[in-house]
């Protein structure tokens, strides 16, 4: 069992290092998500855990990534929520695609990307678009998450059945592979996406990330206490050139968040302009 | 026929109580919201047909919001009236550029409010 002392010592770690906040309510979550890395490290108790990644010098660093593994959820798929891609059309059609010509292309920063899912999704609406436009336009996307493992899964692009659940047929067979029930990512999509490790409460990392013409940052708020994510939001706001948009996830809410952003409606959806 | 809804935004409960008890006796229905900002998300959830709006809320204020409104992608063309306790000229000439519809000084007379509102999308239910 986790004592409150060693809950609270654990989730300050963690907060420090990844900005993500786990309140009291969650203590069985993340009991149930440390457990077996504890047994698998040998260690008998979440406070001997604590001292390990505090004071385990070189390992430290190995155990950090193993902890953002840990305390991250997966849930993702190819076209989710599709209010917002219509809202990503909406702005490429309106703002990008009509003569406007970003030196070394557009840039699209897919943050909190898990497995991958949603920056192939934004490279393969770009192909879409440009292709019917008959002109083809520079892009990139980039993808960024905390999570090794899932990182490390984006860029493999295999993906079952369930990720490409809500996907068009005629998209799985232009983009995609079928063998053996898996549907591997084309590489005419993968070579448009840029996949990395970033920490999204850690500022320094931004540094790469910087003139980027739109931001998906969906369900990754959630994660965030209001201090944490108003630094991230903060973070996104500098990433972002003037006039650049910034989705967020569906349930998510900017409200006492930011005040630098502009929210413009779209069917069904919301979407936030840098001002 | 299904109800027309109307969204109150003022940051003062008690205003967004009188306003949507006096809507509601008209058979509209009501929503609420407590900023500009507030207001805007609402909207992307929620079909409306009219806003009734205050002028200064912290976060997002009514000039602002009504600017985000107009330069929005869907629903830009939804009709507004400003209900602020603010008669300066230059308040309501800058609302009118901004894109209101109406600007009615508070404390307003329910009828007046009522009527206005009819003439813009008609009655309630």
């Amino acid at each position: 069992m986790l004592k409150n002392q060693e809950f609270t010592l654990l989730r300050d770690f963690i907060y420090e290092k990844t900005g993500i906040y786990f309140a009291q309510n969650k203590v069985y979550l993340l009991e149930s998500r440390l457990t077996s890395r504890i047994d698998e490290l040998g260690l008998s108790s979440f406070e001997e855990y604590h001292y390990y990644l505090k004071y385990g010098g070189m390992k430290t660093e190995q155990e950090l990534l193993a902890l953002f593994d840990l305390v991250t959820t997966n849930e993702t798929s190819f076209f989710r929520n599709p209010p917002q891609l219509d809202a990503f059309k909406i702005v490429m059609e309106k703002n990008y695609l009509n003569g406007y010509r970003p030196e070394g292309g557009l840039k699209i920063w897919s943050a909190g990307c898990s497995t991958g899912e949603e920056p192939y999704t934004l490279a393969i609406l770009m192909l879409e678009m440009t292709s019917r436009m008959g002109r083809p336009i520079p892009f990139e996307v980039y993808g960024t998450d905390i999570s090794m493992k899932a990182l490390e899964s984006a860029r493999k692009a295999v993906f079952n059945n369930y990720s490409v659940r809500n996907t068009e047929k005629g998209i799985l067979d232009r983009y995609f592979v079928h063998k053996n029930g898996m549907y591997s990512l084309a590489d005419a999509v993968k070579k448009y996406v840029t996949v990395e490790f970033l920490n999204l409460i850690d500022s320094e990392s931004y540094r790469k990330y910087k003139q980027m013409d739109v931001i998906f940052c969906r369900n990754v708020l959630i994660y965030f206490d209001e201090k944490g994510k108003k630094r991230v939001i903060d973070n996104l706001y500098q990433s972002l050139k003037p006039g650049g948009f910034l989705t967020i996830g569906h349930a998510e809410s900017l409200h006492n968040i930011s005040r630098g952003f502009k929210p413009l409606i779209f069917p069904g959806t919301i979407a936030y302009q840098k001002g | 026929m299904t109800m027309k809804k109307i969204l109150v935004v003022d940051d003062s409960p008690t205003v967004r109580k009188l306003l949507g008890y006096v809507l509601r006796l008209k058979n509209y229905d009501v929503e609420e919201a407590e900023d500009g900002m507030d207001a805007m998300e609402k909207l992307s959830e929620s079909e409306v047909d009219l806003v009734i709006v205050d002028l200064n809320m912290p976060n997002m204020d009514g000039i602002s919001f009504v600017k985000s409104l107009r330069n929005s992608y869907y629903n830009l063309d939804l009709p507004v009236i400003m209900l602020t306790t603010t008669n300066d000229a230059e308040v309501r000439e800058e609302a009118y550029g901004a894109g209101i519809n109406m600007f009615l000084t508070k404390p307003v007379q329910p009828e007046i409010l009522l009527y206005k509102i009819d003439s813009l999308i008609g009655g309630g239910a």
